[in-house]
């Protein structure tokens, strides 16, 4: 494999050498670099340098030598012998002569040396793991390729070389499975053309020309069959002895072209024996044996795909092939790997290996995402690809609590193999027991999130309650970018010493794209600006050209030099750069983001053809929000919007919008860097501080700006990925400069930085009652679980030092910091003992998920309301529907409950009655418009936006937890109560969520059908379907005709059927019909 | 019989625009000694039965066989066989790799040079024409195509051809102290590297066999193009080499 060692190590390969000393190597490699730059951004970036370099002959000579350290291994790699020092020599050279040949000119004017040149730097890129790199030369080529017709070539030889050429472009492409399938006709043509065209060919006066014309039609006819048995293998799998069968047919190949001293032919051959012997290597088949009959058929399913899926990226190969991810002995495997490296195939052939491993005991596999849009965007892949195997995948809501519906799903065995769900939800889950069956696998995407100041804690911990009660069964799989301990995670989490393992190429050379980072200020000459771009030196490398570049031309936005603020500059990049692919602006804050989009639509001009994608999402915008929502009218123009405000639907449908192309410019907030799964062209970032309230902010942490920035750029088809960071004084510029070197660094419990920060503050002798601040909840949370789970508080004192173990951050203290973990324990047993003095709360706060302290302050509150709450108080409809609605009180309850969130500077949201006839209106099916007008004096962006920010950021998280919380304290006997006023009184806090009224609208929303066709499409289903689940809702909406969506949308005039039912498609992963 | 090329007798020798040139007479005696030197370098005893292993592999291809014959040995292979042993004995070139000539395409634009070797510490890359025409300059200097002037301008002038025999002569010959030293100096620069035209010719000796490349050539860099004429017995010398090397093959 190619590492950083193996291309450190070949700079010293004396072919290298004798180029020059290292200086002017790292001239050549500088100016090939600033080449391949020019070539990508020059029309958008006009490169200064420093360095006036331009040595191209010196430039041939160092990818010749590189090219000439990759041959010397090339014999061992072919052949597969012991050497492993000279195949790792041949791919690392293979990968550097690459990088440095796809600058070079292309010889366009002679068909032949075309083909041989292409065909051989394509080689180049495959054997040195760049292959993604290669979509964008093709892409360039396109129309040469396109041109070259080998049925208008009647001379054989040539015909034949033609029509391989195009057989391995597809080949090296795989852009279909028609053009693969081609391949085996175009042979197979060939074959019938033999007799045509052969004897022409070999008629010459000459015995010995015909001699050696024989033998190149004789290498050729081998290479022929060769490229069929490849392209064979790459659709099916098959032949099983594929190896075996390309080296004979290549080595005759090989050898009869260097018989008959055809140098050109017999080095083009070796270089394609060792393409096809990687490509095998690399195939989605060659790594399938490994698995088991379920990966083949998820395999011949990815195969399959309008987009199919032959290949593994190299980081997925290595992953699977190299470092043992499938290796069963391994309990708790820890992938570090880059962004857009392809974590979630990963996750899915260790699924697929749990799942085999389920045996008769009916095992689940827990998938755990960090936000509600990646928890929909997992769940749509994953049902995708299994659900034609007959695995079954299913979501939670983000509600932290758990509604009627959702309980009759987690207790059918039959409705899931795979559950997905935010890590709160899944904690309930997980603490509660919700499922009777073995957890088998859990993963955990965007796991550096235990790092994060206010999340860290939960996630660490529910890592610690599934060691904790599934070890002996469950495995972990832990997936995330740029993480240097990851050895130390994977050891935390395995059963014993020996079966962690630790995946990690986050470091590694390969990555999707080569980048550039680079800082973005203002430069001023006279009364006009133009903006600047330096590219800086960063931990990872980036591609670093030392000079002061220009992004477009002069005044890029039309304002005056004292105007042209930060907003102004990354929207002036932005404009420049959305003609390459998506460009996205991160905002410091959501109203940022607003009028970044404003300064944009006011500067850019409407597109040409609105694409029918945009004019969807902008009639589901018109049905949805409000026909005159300021968003409609920026999506003419190909600018979108994506942030914490905006409903989990529109974020998604954003997100579609840049995966189907249509989109030129998002503007965003940092969120965005939260595991998006879309990768775009180029980013450009007003800072990389991130607003915390409205007063402060912090740095990103380089994790997260790492996850962002490597979204930058497109696997596959930009070679190279622009990030841009503003600035505005020499302060900031220092600032960044040092940012942006310093490398991502181990992550860290946690616990850990809490006691750090105490111990800094000298507080740590107090920790006992430090630990009631908020930021130790989830820890006290945890207590109380364990303490529940014991039930018994000598038992769990007892065993407290060995349950806390399985935390990561006590784990790891005990270790490096023995006295605090002392003193933590200490402090924990005290704490605990405090609590089990009034063990029906430490129940009810372990039911609920809320704290000990929490529960008691609700019941304090509950208890000082001027009436007792009774059951009816609680239903629905006397909830959400009547004058008599208790919902004020229980909203003036939540808000003095802390963990609850309901932040004391929302002044309107604090007013009990006001949130409260919000949620009503919600819940009624008021329009947002409706309730922007009616609660926040307009329906423009910021009343639009504060309608979404009430009802997503209050209502669905802490209104919906509080609600299902209280009713649970309030003193109600469960038992008493009928099963329907059960069902009833657990269906509430779904009914807030969705913002529907009926239990079967909320099974509608629950399917990711549009909040204003739930209730007509939920009642249709609820006439026409007794047995109504999540499961059969999904059914039944699948098997709707188009005069059922008509009929559901013919109270709309913006949306039809036809959109509404496309939208859901969308929305909810469904395939096309 | 010796197995060193004789020396021959010098005839003419001038330098021209960084060119070295000069003209070699042999005579029949010469030839005679020269017979088993040049079967040698010319027969390949495997060549007839890998080409027929060749045809038969073909049946694994899908492909029907190719009906053709293995042909005997041509004037032109003689003339090449006799510039390679010249450039070996007198110039102390090593061409190691010169095996399955007989094999070779003399018309195809996609084959390399005829000899690939070192020379004085470097790759040297060589061109060989065998003719009896009675012009001077004779039409193989000129032809467009595969013409002396046109091959060896390619091979002074064209990179990526010249990477191709570079990379050719090194799956033959990898590992070995010469190649690389070769190897270091073209990589330190591009031009270090030697390049020899011959022709073989059985006229009368006149330097005007020369007009055309020192009108055209433009060479790579200085005294790094040789160009040697080698002048055998006047009419038949040519035949009369064919022939003492035919005897050799069924000796050897």
């Amino acid at each position: 494999m190619i590492t950083h060692d193996t291309l450190k190590k070949i700079d010293t390969h004396w072919a290298v050498l004798a180029v020059g000393n290292e200086k002017f190597r790292q001239s050549i490699l500088q100016f090939s670099k600033s080449k391949l730059v020019e070539n990508a951004v020059g029309e958008q970036l006009a490169l200064h340098l420093d360095d006036s370099f331009n040595d191209e002959d010196a430039l041939r000579r160092l990818a010749m030598a590189y090219e000439m350290v990759a041959i010397e291994g090339m014999h061992d790699f072919i052949n597969h012998t012991d050497n492993d020092e000279l195949q790792d020599q041949f791919l690392a050279g293979s990968r550097r002569a690459f990088e440095i040949y796809r600058v070079l000119e292309f010889p366009e004017n002679d068909e032949l040396k075309f083909i041989f040149h292409l065909l051989h730097l394509s080689a180049l890129a495959y054997c040195g793991d760049c292959w993604t790199d290669l979509k964008h030369i093709y892409d360039d080529y396109s129309d040469k390729i396109d041109n070259l017709l080998p049925d208008k070539i009647t001379e054989w030889d040539q015909r034949i070389l033609f029509n391989l050429f195009d057989c391995w472009v597809s080949l090296f492409r795989k852009n279909s499975w028609q053009d693969l399938t081609n391949i085996t006709t175009a042979i197979t043509v060939l074959r019938d053309e033999q007799d045509q065209y052969e004897n022409d060919y070999l008629k010459t006066d000459s015995n010995n020309e015909s001699q050696a014309k024989s033998m190149r039609l004789m290498s050729l006819y081998h290479w022929a069959k060769a490229t069929e048995l490849l392209s064979l293998y790459t659709l099916q799998g098959e032949p099983a002895d594929i190896k075996s069968q390309l080296d004979r047919h290549f080595k005759l190949a090989v050898k009869i072209s260097g018989d008959a001293g055809d140098a050109q032919l017999e080095i083009l051959l070796r270089w394609m024996h060792a393409s096809a012997e990687q490509m095998v290597n690399g195939s989605i088949w060659w790594i399938a044996r490994t698995i088991n009959s379920k990966a083949t058929r998820f395999i011949t399913n990815l195969a399959n795909q309008a987009k199919p899926l032959l290949e593994l990226l190299p980081p997925q190969k290595i992953a699977v092939k190299e470092l043992g991810l499938l290796d069963p002995a391994k309990t708790a495997v820890v992938v570090d790997m880059p962004t857009s490296g392809g974590k979630t195939l990963l996750a899915q052939f260790k699924i697929l290996q749990a799942v085999n491993n389920f045996g008769e005991t009916k095992g689940w596999i827990a998938y755990i995402a960090p936000t509600k849009a990646l928890v929909a965007q997992i769940t749509r892949r994953l049902r995708k690809d299994f659900s034609p195997i007959g695995i079954k995948v299913e979501k939670l809501s983000g509600a932290i609590e758990i509604d009627v519906l959702e309980e009759d799903l987690l207790s059918d065995a039959e409705s899931f193999d795979i559950l997905v769900a935010t890590p709160e939800k899944m904690q309930l889950v997980l603490r509660n027991h919700k499922i009777d069956r073995p957890l088998s696998l859990l993963v955990m995407d965007e796991a550096h999130n235990i790092e994060d100041e206010s999340r860290g804690l939960r996630i660490e911990l529910l890592l610690a309650t599934v060691k904790q009660h599934y070890q002996a069964k469950a495995n972990f799989l832990l997936l995330m970018p740029y993480v240097e301990n990851a050895k130390t995670l994977s050891r935390w989490l395995a059963h014993d010493r020996d079966a962690g393992l630790a995946i990690s190429l986050s470091t590694s050379p390969w990555q999707p794209n080569e980048r550039i980072i680079g800082m973005i200020k203002k430069q001023v000459s006279g009364s006009d600006w133009t903006i600047n771009y330096q590219t800086l030196v960063t931990s990872p490398d980036t591609i670093h050209l030392k000079g002061n570049h220009q992004i477009g031309e002069t005044r890029p936005i039309p304002v005056s030099q004292s105007s042209a603020n930060l907003s102004k500059i990354v929207a002036g990049c932005a404009k420049v750069f959305a003609n390459r692919g998506t460009s996205i602006v991160v905002a410091k804050t959501k109203p940022n983001a607003w009028s970044l989009a404003r300064v944009l639509s006011d500067n850019m001009d409407d597109l040409e053809n609105i694409p029918p994608q945009i004019l969807l999402v902008q009639n589901y915008l018109k049905a949805e929000v409000s026909p005159e929502f300021e968003l409609i009218k920026m999506l003419n123009k190909g600018i979108g919007i994506h942030h914490g405000d905006l409903s989990d639907e529109i974020k998604a449908l954003m997100e579609w919008l840049v995966e189907e192309g249509t989109l030129k410019i998002l503007c965003a907030t940092t969120t965005i860097a939260q595991g998006i799964n879309f990768p775009v062209s180029s980013i450009f970032l007003q800072s990389y501080k991130i607003s915390v309230d409205a007063k402060y902010s912090r740095n990103m942490s380089h994790r997260e700006f790492w996850n962002l920035a490597g979204r930058a750029g497109r696997v596959r088809q930009d070679n190279i990925g622009v990030v841009g960071i503003a600035c505005d004084t020499p302060e900031k510029e220092r600032e960044l400069i040092e940012y942006v070197k310093e490398s991502t660094g181990d992550l860290t419990s946690r616990l850990i930085a809490i006691l750090k920060l105490l111990e800094e503050r000298g507080k740590l002798n107090d920790l006992e009652s430090m630990m009631y601040a908020p930021q130790w909840e989830d820890f006290r949370c945890y207590i109380a679980h364990l303490l529940n789970e014991k039930k018994e508080l000598q038992a769990t004192l007892n065993e407290m030092d060995q349950m806390l173990s399985n935390t990561f951050g006590y784990s790891e203290l005990k270790s490096i910091n023995p006295r605090q973990s002392e003193q933590l324990l200490d402090a924990t047993k005290k704490y605990t003992e405090s609590i089990a003095k009034n063990m029906g709360n430490v129940a009810r706060a372990d039911m609920t998920g809320f704290s000990v302290e929490s529960v008691r302050n609700a019941s304090k509150e509950i208890d000082q309301l001027e009436y007792k709450l009774i059951t009816s108080d609680w239903m629905p409809d006397s909830l959400f529907g009547s004058s008599e609605s208790k919902l004020p009180d229980l909203f003036s309850v939540m808000f003095k409950i802390e963990q609850l969130n309901f932040t004391p500077d929302e002044e309107q949201g604090r007013r009990k009655s006001r949130i409260a006839d919000i949620a009503q209106a919600w819940i009624r099916g008021e329009t947002i418009q409706d309730i922007a007008i009616s609660f926040f004096d307009g329906s423009g962006s910021d009343e639009i936006s504060k309608v979404y920010k009430t009802i997503y950021g209050k209502l669905a998280n802490g209104g919906t937890w509080g609600l299902s919380a209280l009713s649970r304290i309030s003193g109600i006997d469960f038992d008493t109560l009928s099963d329907e006023q059960k069902r009833q009184l657990n269906l509430m806090p779904a009914m807030l969520y969705h913002g529907v009224k009926s239990e079967e609208s909320v099974l509608m929303r629950m399917n990711s059908v549009p909040r204003s066709f739930a209730e007509k499409l939920g009642s249709k289903f609820k006439q026409e379907v007794e047995n109504r689940n999540v499961v059969t809702a999904r059914q039944y909406l699948r098997g709707l005709v188009d005069s059922d969506w008509n009929t559901a949308t013919s109270h709309s005039q913006y949306l039809s059927g036809k959109d509404c039912k496309k939208v859901w498609q969308i929305l909810s992963g469904e395939a096309e019909d | 019989m010796s197995e060193i090329l004789p020396a021959g007798k010098a005839n003419y020798q001038e330098t021209h625009n960084g060119m070295c040139i000069q003209g070699i007479s042999y005579s029949e005696e010469d030839l005679n000694q020269s017979a088993q030197v040049v079967a040698n370098i010319c027969f390949d005893t495997r060549g007839q039965e890998d080409f027929e292993n060749y045809i038969l592999s073909l049946s694994d291809t899908g492909f029907s066989p190719i009906k053709t014959i293995l042909p005997k040995i041509r004037d032109w292979q003689v003339g090449e066989g006799f510039a390679e042993a010249y450039l070996t004995a007198h110039f102390s070139c090593d061409f190691p790799w010169s095996n399955n000539r007989d094999l070779k395409n003399p018309n195809s634009s996609l084959t390399g040079a005829d000899m690939v070797g070192f020379h004085q510490g470097e790759f040297a890359f060589g061109e060989v024409k065998t003719s009896n025409e009675q012009r001077y300059p004779p039409q193989v200097t000129s032809k467009k195509g595969d013409g002396l002037n046109a091959q060896l301008k390619k091979l002074c002038h064209d990179h990526d051809g010249r990477w191709l025999l570079v990379q050719y002569l090194f799956h033959r010959v990898k590992g070995t102290i010469e190649y690389k030293k070769a190897c270091i100096a073209y990589l330190k620069n591009n031009h270090n590297f030697y390049v020899f035209g011959v022709l073989v010719r059985d006229v009368d000796i006149k330097i005007n066999d020369w007009d055309y490349l020192k009108k055209h050539l433009e060479v790579h860099g200085e005294t790094r193009v040789s160009l040697v004429a080698l002048y055998l017995p006047k009419n038949d010398g040519i035949q009369k080499l064919h022939a003492a090397v035919l005897s050799k093959e069924a000796k050897s």
